[in-house]
């Protein structure tokens, strides 16, 4: 059960690398897969609602000796929401790219990206961990430069030396670990960086993996590869990566913070408001002064990390709690809203904002798609955003965090400012001579996927209770490690 | 690459390099050696050959396109790790059974043997595609 | 030895990152090359150097014998050196493809997709 969701996309990559150029049947694969998946993510989201965190071992090797696969409920939400993302670009995907990127295998590629996210998801072992970092690193660097055009590829050669350089911090960090603690297990790492004093250097150690997460999550002085490299690829590529991969990098700076450092350490959670503070501010105003949709949207994507990192920068159960409905709230609005711009791009052939106009009229309801995803992105009660943000600007005031909260409502207005922006060139903006004959509708299976994930937003703002009960109990697993690892180790509370 | 030597050279050293990729292959599971390995010295001696003849023979002597053998491979190590679910055991867990051949008095045969299997092909495979696309695409002098 | 390696660790770091920071984009694979060997050999040492006693169990014994080498570095630097073949190989092949979209070699020239 517990390696199902890295068996799967395994086994549909097996199918798919033999399925030749036989298109329909890699579409059928794909979507089918993806659905199973969805049922699987559920499932296990379940599970481990009701019976508390699944280990495994790999091999019967128990822990720490060998790599285990542990799942607990954040792993399991994220599991569900990127199993979520997965179903709705598989079936974007099918009339949403050319012939030519699926004769060379896109779905192959997507796959392989789902298998190390996934991956990076569940596993309980630091390395095991940097392994899928690589799986979903290498699968998206070919995702992103397919179809090999001009501008793609050199996005790719962007992206590709910052994340590589990511990748190295990491792995040189992970060796200075190893080489003083003596372990890879996470749940071991934590036990020991709780019980025994550690050599100075573990915090040089702990330095290289936050830069290295800092990178994959665009956090503020390492941001400038994801807005010149994430709107060159196709938009079903774009959107897949928006939702998910930078997620990943603060998936695992969660974990780390959560398991290895002290909670008292101010050093650490100063250190992560200052670098949210400048990432939700930087990402925001650049976002404002673009007028590309899709660069609009990236730099949108890295003002929202900033609040991520100012959840998480709180350690407060509502802090955290608060950080994961956003990270939830952000993965499904980002995936949208560039689904919808995928949408709006394949039909005006331009993604520019100055010269397009009149969709209010022409297709309402794409309009009302982009407007809901817009204001809960914007943070308009009663949708989800709004809750996020509340939730963290109350956790930032009971912590006494006055500065960093103001910012972050100061931030909230820039994100209106230039979702209106988007709005107002796009849809609301009247316009004479635009001729709409002669140019491609929006396909229903394009529209499907984004009417999918604005209703689960609408669920995520409208049934905001429930979910959050969940996500306390999530932050409370969080925060205080000892259920995690005892259940890695099978110690009997031994803190 | 023309020159008479080292394409006298290639056409013995094929057999032997096979050769001594299986015997690596199967002395991995205790001493140095393994899947990867032995791939990485199949894969040297096809692609030497390939580099002396033409990509097109070698297609033809294949048993299947190289990415099949990366397909293959990926359903090895899928098997692998997947028959220890079936009992509801651990992923990857080992079963071994030994079998008595008489030459080489007995064999350890069991899943982690298989996972190299697919090691073996999938690292052949992926290197074979590489290389193969490469030695077509530059012209070889 | 562990000084002589880290000093070599540290020339490779500072060569990598030096490469990495020219313009040329063939140079910066290079310096990508450097910089993943040289994580590589900090991997390798972090568990410390043993000479001459590599792990492995002598024939017709249970347990390998006392102050035997750490095998798990090892395996680790392996699984990284194989990740790093893989990218190396996409780094060539994407320099390859884009030298030959756009025949351009300079990074002052790849400025298309920061506008």
């Amino acid at each position: 059960m517990t390696g199902l969701p890295i068996l799967i996309p395994f086994l549909a990559m097996i199918f798919l690398a033999v399925s030749g150029t036989r298109i329909i049947l890699q579409k059928i694969i794909a979507v089918a897969t993806s659905l199973v998946l969805l049922v699987v993510a559920v499932f296990i989201l379940i599970r481990v609602d009701q019976e508390g965190i699944m280990v495994m071992y790999a091999g019967g090797w128990k822990a720490p000796i060998g790599i285990s696969l542990v799942i607990d409920s954040f792993s399991a939400l994220l599991l569900v929401a990127t199993a979520i993302v997965g179903f709705c670009m598989s079936i974007y995907a099918v009339k949403g790219l050319d012939e030519k990127r699926h004769q060379t295998k896109y779905y192959l590629f997507f796959f392989g990206m789902i298998m190390g996210i996934n991956g990076a998801f569940i596993t309980g072992d630091i390395f095991n961990m940097y392994v899928w970092f690589e799986v979903m690193l290498m699968a998206s660097f070919i995702l992103m430069v397919l179809g090999n055009e001009r501008e793609q590829l050199e996005g790719g050669l962007k992206y590709m030396t910052i994340s590589l350089l990511g990748s190295l911090l990491f792995l040189a960090g992970i060796g200075i670990l190893y080489g003083h603690a003596g372990t890879l297990n996470l749940a071991h790492l934590s036990m020991k960086f709780r019980e025994i004093d550690l050599p100075p250097a573990m915090n040089i150690a702990l330095a290289l993996l936050m830069t290295a997460f800092a990178i994959k999550s665009a956090a503020f002085p390492f941001f400038f590869w994801l807005p010149s490299s994430y709107h060159t690829p196709p938009p079903a590529v774009s959107a897949l990566f928006a939702g998910l991969l930078t997620k990943v990098g603060i998936y695992a700076m969660v974990r780390i913070v959560t398991l290895f450092f002290d909670a008292y350490d101010q050093f650490w959670h100063g250190l992560l408001l200052v670098i949210s503070g400048f990432t939700m501010v930087v990402g925001a105003v650049a976002a404002f002064s673009q007028t590309d949709i899709r660069r609009v949207l990236s730099f949108s994507i890295i003002s929202q990390m900033g609040y991520l990192i100012m959840g998480l920068g709180f350690f407060t159960p509502l802090g955290i709690a608060a950080a994961i409905y956003f990270m939830l709230h952000n993965i499904l609005v980002k995936t949208n809203l560039f689904l919808v711009a995928g949408i709006v791009g394949r039909t005006e052939g331009s993604y520019n904002l100055g010269a397009m106009g009149g969709w209010y009229q022409k297709f309402p309801g794409i309009t009302l798609l982009y407007f809901l995803s817009a204001m809960a992105l914007a943070g308009f009660p009663p949708l989800s955003g709004f809750f996020g943000k509340f939730l963290l600007a109350k956790a930032g005031l009971e912590s006494q965090h006055e500065l960093i909260t103001g910012i972050s409502i100061f931030t909230a207005l820039i994100t209106v400012a230039y979702m209106f922006k988007i709005w107002n060139g796009v849809f609301w903006k009247q316009t004479q001579d635009i001729k709409w004959e002669g140019r491609e509708r929006p396909e229903f299976s394009m529209v499907f996927p984004s009417t999918f994930l604005t209703v689960l937003i609408l669920y995520l703002g409208l049934g905001a209770g429930p979910v959050f009960d969940i996500l306390q109990k999530t932050a409370g697993q969080l925060l205080d490690p000892s259920g995690y690892i005892g259940s890695v180790l099978e110690y009997e509370n031994t803190l | 690459m023309n020159s008479q030597i080292t394409q006298l050279a290639s056409k013995y050293l094929l057999p032997v390099l096979i050769v001594i990729s299986v015997i690596v292959f199967f002395r991995g599971h205790h001493h140095p050696g393994g899947g990867f390995i032995a791939a990485l010295i199949a894969a040297t001696a096809i692609i030497f050959n390939a580099m002396v003849t033409e990509t097109g023979s070698v297609y033809k002597r294949l048993f299947s396109h190289p990415v099949r053998l990366v397909a293959a491979g990926m359903s090895f190590c899928f098997l692998a790790a997947f028959a220890g679910l079936l009992e509801s055991r651990p992923l990857f867990y080992g079963y071994w059974t030994e079998i008595k051949l008489p030459l080489v008095n007995k064999i350890s045969l069991g899943t982690p043997l298989l996972f190299d299997a697919g090691v073996f092909l999938v690292v052949t495979g992926s290197l074979l595609t590489v290389f193969l696309l490469i030695l077509e695409e530059i012209e070889w002098k | 030895m562990e000084i002589i390696l880290a000093i070599t660790i540290g020339m490779l770091y500072s060569a990598g990152i030096y490469l990495l920071l020219r313009r040329s984009v063939t140079k910066l694979i290079l310096g990508i090359i450097l910089l993943s060997n040289a994580t590589n050999l900090l991997v390798f040492i972090s568990g410390g150097l043993t000479t001459g006693n590599p792990p492995f169990i002598p024939v017709n014994e249970e347990l390998p014998p006392s102050g035997i080498a750490d095998p798990l570095p090892q395996a680790l630097v392996l699984t990284a050196l194989v990740i790093g073949l893989g990218i190396i190989a996409y780094t060539m092949v994407l320099k390859y493809k884009y030298h030959d979209e756009t025949g351009n070699e300079d990074f002052d020239n790849a400025k298309e997709t920061d506008r």
